[in-house]
């Protein structure tokens, strides 16, 4: 198996284990204490990116999830070929529980996860999943010059300065209304 | 893009899902490999049979919820909420109370949400379905009712008020598609201070639980429990949408 497949695996334990929480924490009282506390974040505001709380538990996770990504992106990666390669198949790997949608309402109910919270992972993994598309993007096109005069290459030169505009309008202003 | 958002929602949600739908194939027709069976196409197939899974599960769940033998479907009433002083009654401009009758009952607990549609409420509102909190239930001669305290917003919530009534009256009835409930209740028995923080419309979701926490109280023999609501309102007027 090459690393993109151990982070699939991961991210489906990933997914299960923040599905899970409320039995871990009625199995272990010690792992109730090691989780629940809320962490103090020197950044103001960071909670908020945060998106659900700022319990010991979500941040772990939200941080274990970027840098499994951001290794992931690095580790192995050669050259341009390689990064456009990976960016993709990561890209994709994330897709499959973002296409699940933020509305996880029955396995969220009957893990007894928050609306909120369900709704924040979904936020997290539409931006990380930018971000790899974004990647992919720019490595794509350093890699081959583009040619204005044929429709390929306006569209690449679209959709190159589409996306990081739609990237920053999710990221900065928030995906909630 | 945020303007757009803000001003046309449900247009933007349901594109959201298309563009999501048209992002699947997009990537698809891009990769090279066209192999279900391996990377990066067995990615794809697990999203979208994920995706029917869930959306099937969600289906079932809502055709049970919604379908009794023998029974009407689910009906709502929109009834607006008076703020009573000594000497006269004020309606409340920004809430109604929507009392829906339950065709299939189910026992309501504290922190449950249901995803409801009212079809009727507005040319669009067959295709949108909001959650609210279950603020209480009760149980009259014909069944049983739960009650969603909903504030003035733009779209459905704003088209609601459009149908506000005060009698209870089965022509003022609609019909109502209820998704859910969803939610678990918290254990709160174990502690012994409760603190509940409300602001506006948030009292909605805390009123269940205050309900409940009461009843304990009378019900217990140890009356050692201290319960405290900690509710900020913009005006005392808005007291009114907890009144029931």
């Amino acid at each position: 198996m090459d690393i993109t497949q151990w982070y699939a695996v991961a991210l489906g334990g990933l997914v299960v284990l923040f599905h899970a929480l409320h039995l871990i924490m009625k199995i272990s009282c010690f792992l109730k204490h090691f989780f629940c506390p809320q962490v103090r974040l020197s950044m103001r505001g960071f909670n908020r990116y945060i998106g659900f709380s700022t319990m010991r538990f979500d941040v772990m996770l939200v941080a274990l999830f970027l840098v499994g990504n951001a290794i992931c992106l690095t580790v192995g990666v050669k050259d341009i070929a390689s990064l456009v390669k990976r960016s993709a198949l990561l890209c994709t790997i994330n897709l499959m529980p973002l296409a699940l949608g933020e509305r996880m309402n029955p396995m969220a109910s009957i893990f007894r996860v928050r609306l909120s919270a369900s709704a924040s992972m979904h936020e997290w993994l539409g931006s990380v999943v930018m971000a790899e598309g974004l990647v992919h993007i720019a490595a794509a096109l350093s890699s081959q010059r583009v040619n204005i005069h044929n429709t390929s290459g306006v569209a690449k030169l679209v959709v190159s300065h589409l996306v990081p505009l739609i990237y920053r309008e999710l990221t900065l202003q928030g995906w909630r209304c | 893009m945020a303007y757009i958002r803000r001003r046309f929602y449900e247009i933007f949600q349901k594109l959201h899902l298309i563009l999501a739908a048209v992002l699947i194939a997009a990537i698809y027709l891009h990769s090279a490999s066209k192999n279900p069976l391996k990377a990066p196409i067995v990615y794809l197939f697990a999203a979208i049979c994920l995706q029917i899974a869930i959306g099937a599960l969600r289906f079932g769940w809502t055709l049970y919820r919604n379908i009794k033998h023998r029974k009407p479907l689910n009906r709502a009433t929109v009834q607006t909420i008076t703020y009573k002083t000594k000497n006269r009654d004020t309606p409340v401009s920004d809430a109604v109370h929507v009392h829906v009758r339950v065709s299939r009952t189910w026992r309501p607990r504290a922190g449950q949400y249901v995803y409801l549609s009212i079809p009727g409420v507005s040319p669009t509102s067959f295709v949108q379905s909001h959650p609210f909190f279950v603020s209480w239930w009760y149980r009259d001669a014909e069944g049983d009712v739960i009650v969603f305290i909903v504030q003035k917003r733009k779209g459905f919530t704003q088209d609601l008020f459009r149908h506000t009534t005060n009698d209870v009256d089965q022509r003022n009835e609609m019909r109502a598609i209820i998704e859910g409930p969803y939610g678990k209740e918290l254990d709160l028995k174990s502690y012994g201070t409760i603190l509940l923080f409300a602001t506006g419309i948030g009292i909605a979701g805390q009123l269940p639980y205050i309900t409940r926490l009461l009843e304990e109280y009378h019900n217990s023999r140890e009356k050692n429990q201290r319960i405290a609501v900690f509710w900020e309102l913009d005006s005392e007027s808005k007291c009114s949408n907890s009144h029931h």
